[in-house]
Order: structure tokens, then sequence, then C-alpha cells
């Protein structure tokens, strides 16, 4: 598998931290875990390691938009017109909306399943724990329900599965935190309804990841 | 994204300002907004106020179901 780490602002430094666990985990069941991070996040490395490795699954971590995602200067990594390299792969983008074009387009062009957002992916931050986003308990719930797609997909359930889980993660978390007095509770509960609303995939439902 | 008239704007910025004002938001590739600067943002009638009106708006059709689990 392919993890993509973009790290070029807060938002982004966030989604980096919260993508260790995901690692680990993949690691431990024993994938093989190509990193792409830094200044190898661009269209030719990437390219090239998806034609060298063939993922059967990529993990995308940055910014994004209806029909492309970006590297860490803002240029695009994969378009339209470069969907293609997606072929044969389950994708899960945690950017905003690349469901929208790119994860239809993707899959028009031969991508098993694009699972993705098709609003912006919201983060909010606690200042006081803004430089430690794994301390940030404003982020945790959202960043955790995220990370149930990819935790799912990796232990090798369908693409239907994983999304549902994530939702009803979600669901138990939304409820912890309607009833909490904490001051973080609020804006955290926001976004994770708004994010929660945004998930969703296109492509087979069934597909998942075997893991050879 | 729809426009949203001036009753609405008004609601969302009231509820918004009763967040903490120690809470930013990172809306994606537009960057970091602090509570204030939501509220700004929906007086513009910005693509970021957009998206907040629209996370309000969200928010309050949902809760009703959401208490009854």
């Amino acid at each position: 598998m392919i993890v993509v780490r973009t790290k070029c602002d807060l938002a982004t430094e966030y989604l980096f931290a919260w993508t260790e666990e995901i690692i680990a985990e993949a690691e431990n069941k024993g994938y093989n875990v190509n990193k792409v991070e830094g200044s190898d996040v661009n269209f030719k490395n990437f390219e090239k390691r998806i034609k060298k490795l063939q993922p059967k699954f990529i993990f995308f971590n940055g910014h994004g938009s209806k029909s492309c995602l970006y590297d860490n200067n803002k240029i695009e990594l994969i378009n339209l017109e470069s969907s293609g390299l997606l072929k044969n792969t389950i994708t899960f983008a945690r950017s905003c909306d690349s469901l929208v074009e790119l994860g239809e387009t993707a899959v028009k062009n031969g991508c098993h399943s694009f699972v993705g957002y098709k609003k912006k992916f919201l983060i909010p931050r606690w200042h006081k724990t803004t430089c430690k986003p794994l301390n940030d308990l404003a982020a945790e719930p959202i960043l955790k329900c995220s990370n149930i797609v990819a935790s799912q997909l990796i232990r090798g359930k369908t693409v239907q599965k994983a999304v549902d889980q994530s939702h009803k993660e979600t669901a138990k978390e939304i409820v912890k935190l309607i009833y909490s007095e904490e001051p973080y509770a609020s804006p955290a509960l926001r976004a994770l309804i708004h994010n929660d609303s945004a998930l969703d995939f296109k492509g087979e439902s069934s597909s998942k990841i075997k893991n050879s | 994204m729809s426009d949203y008239d001036d009753d609405i704007k008004k609601l969302i910025k009231k509820r918004l300002s009763a967040m903490p004002p120690d809470i930013s938001f990172s809306v994606g590739e537009f960057g970091d907004f602090t509570r204030d600067e939501l509220i700004q943002e929906v007086d513009k009638g910005s693509e970021i106020g957009k998206e907040m009106i629209e996370m309000e708006l969200n928010f309050i059709k949902k809760m009703p179901s959401l208490l009854k689990k």
C-alpha cells in the first residue's frame, strides 16, 4: 500500500500525525507500507511508485479540490487527466471535495473504489494543544472517526463496511459530544456531523484489499 | 453553493459566536479560521462563510434525530 502524507500547514500536520496509527496497524498486519512524504510528494515520483509497486490501496492525506489532490506546494499531484493511475486500487483520499469529480473519473478509469469527501473536510483545533495534534481533544473525534475507514480497509473489510463502520462510530461520538460540557465539544460536534455527511465512495461497494 | 438571506446569516453568526474563542477551524486549502474570522466570512458571503452556514444548518437539521439515539 502507498500512504501519501503531505505536510505544508497546520491541517496537514494534523493529518500527518493521525495517519501514524494507520501505518503502524498496517505494518503489524504485514502490509508493505510505502510512505510518500516531503519532497517525494510530486507527480513524477508518485507515478513511478504506483507503476513499480502496483499498490492495492492508496491512502492520501492532504489538500484537495473537486478535481484533484495537491502536493506540498499546491501543485496538482493527481487530477482528472492522470486519474487512470489509480486503476486497480482502492483509494481513500482524506481531503476536501475530491470525491465529487476526481472520485467519479478515477472509477470510470478503472479505480475499484474511491472513498472520499464530497464537501470540505473540517478540522477543529483547540489553541492550547495546537502543537500537539494527537493531544488536541477538539480534533481527536474527527480524525479518529475518519481513520476508521482506513483501519477497516486494511482489516480486509469491504469499502461499504468500512464507510458504514465509520458512520456508526461517528454516531457514538456525536452522542458523547452532545452531552459533553467541555469547551471543545461544540466545535468538534459540528465538524464531525459535517464531515460524516460528506463521507462517501464511488465504485464497487464490495471491493476489499486482499493482502498478499 | 446557495446564497443565504440576512436572517439565516444572523442566526448562524449568533450560533458561531456561542463557540469558545480559543478554537479554530481548518477549512482545507483555505487555511485556518478563528471563530471571529468565521463570523466575518459569513458576513462577506464568501465560500468559507457559505460552508459554515451549511455546517450549522446541517447541525440544526440533524440534532433531533441524533438526540433520539
